[in-house]
C-alpha cells in the first residue's frame, strides 16, 4: 500500500508545480 | 510515465486555450489516477505493493479495466464527452480526448505491457518498464523536453514567451522528475538503503 501511496503524492507533487509554472506564466502575460 | 504525461498537457493548452490547465493536467493522467483508485481498494492489483520493495522493472501490474486497449478507446471517448459537456468547447473535448489516448500509446512505447481487454487477450507494448527501464525513462525525458520546447515556441510565436524563470522550471521539471527514478529502476530502496 505505501507503493500506491508514493505514487499519489508523486503525482499530486508534479501535478501542483506544473500547475503552478503555466499559470504564473500566463498571468504574467495579461 | 509521471511527468512526460502531464508535459503533452503543454501542447493541448496552445491548441485549446479555453481549456483550464488543470483539466488538461489531469485529462493527461486520467488512466493514472483511476489506476491508484481502484488499486486502492483492491480493483487493479500492483506487486511487490511496498515503496521499499518496488523496482520499475520488478513492477507487476494488472492495469486490465485503466489501461488495456479497449477500455482506453471508452476512457478516450468519456473524458472528450465530458469535457464537452462541461465546457461547451470543441477544442477542449478534442483535444481532452487526445490527451487521454496519447497516454496510453506513450504507455505502449514506454512503460508496462497491456492487452487489448484482459490478460487471456493479446499483449501489446514494448514493455520498457520491464525490460528497459533506463530506455523507458530517456523517452520520457525526450517526450517532455519535446514538449516544454513546443509550449515556449508557440508562447513566442504568439507573442507571450515564457519566461527564464518558467523556462528553467519547466525543463527542471521534465528532465529530473524521470531522473529521479533512474536510482530505483532496477534495485529497491530496501536494498540501495541496505535495510
Amino acid at each position: 500500500m505505501s507503493l500506491v501511496l508514493y505514487i499519489a503524492a508523486t503525482y499530486i507533487l508534479f501535478f501542483w508545480l506544473l500547475n503552478r509554472v503555466v499559470v504564473r506564466e500566463s498571468r504574467t502575460q495579461k | 510515465m509521471i511527468v512526460g504525461h502531464y508535459a503533452t498537457a503543454l501542447v493541448a493548452t496552445e491548441k485549446a486555450p479555453r481549456a483550464p490547465f488543470w483539466w488538461l493536467l489531469i485529462a493527461s493522467n486520467i488512466a493514472d489516477f483511476v489506476w491508484v483508485l481502484l488499486v486502492a481498494v483492491g480493483i487493479e492489483k500492483v506487486e511487490p505493493s511496498s515503496m521499499f520493495e518496488a523496482t520499475l522493472s520488478n513492477l507487476r501490474i494488472d492495469m486490465t479495466y485503466t489501461h488495456d486497449v479497449l477500455p482506453a478507446l471508452g476512457w478516450t471517448l468519456g473524458v472528450g464527452l465530458l469535457a464537452f459537456v462541461i465546457w461547451r468547447d470543441v477544442p477542449t473535448a478534442i483535444w481532452s480526448a487526445i490527451l487521454v489516448a496519447f497516454h496510453e500509446v506513450s504507455d505502449l512505447v514506454s512503460g508496462f505491457h497491456h492487452y487489448i481487454y484482459g490478460p487471456e487477450t493479446a499483449r501489446v507494448g514494448l514493455g520498457l518498464y520491464t525490460n528497459a527501464p533506463e530506455l523507458a525513462l530517456a523517452i520520457e525525458v525526450a517526450l517532455g523536453v519535446a514538449c516544454v520546447w513546443w509550449f515556449a515556441r508557440s508562447r513566442s510565436r504568439r507573442g507571450m514567451p515564457v519566461s527564464s524563470w518558467g523556462k528553467r522550471w519547466l525543463y527542471g521539471i521534465v528532465i529530473v522528475g524521470p531522473l529521479a527514478q533512474l536510482a530505483t529502476a532496477r534495485t529497491s530502496l530496501s536494498d540501495l538503503l541496505q535495510m
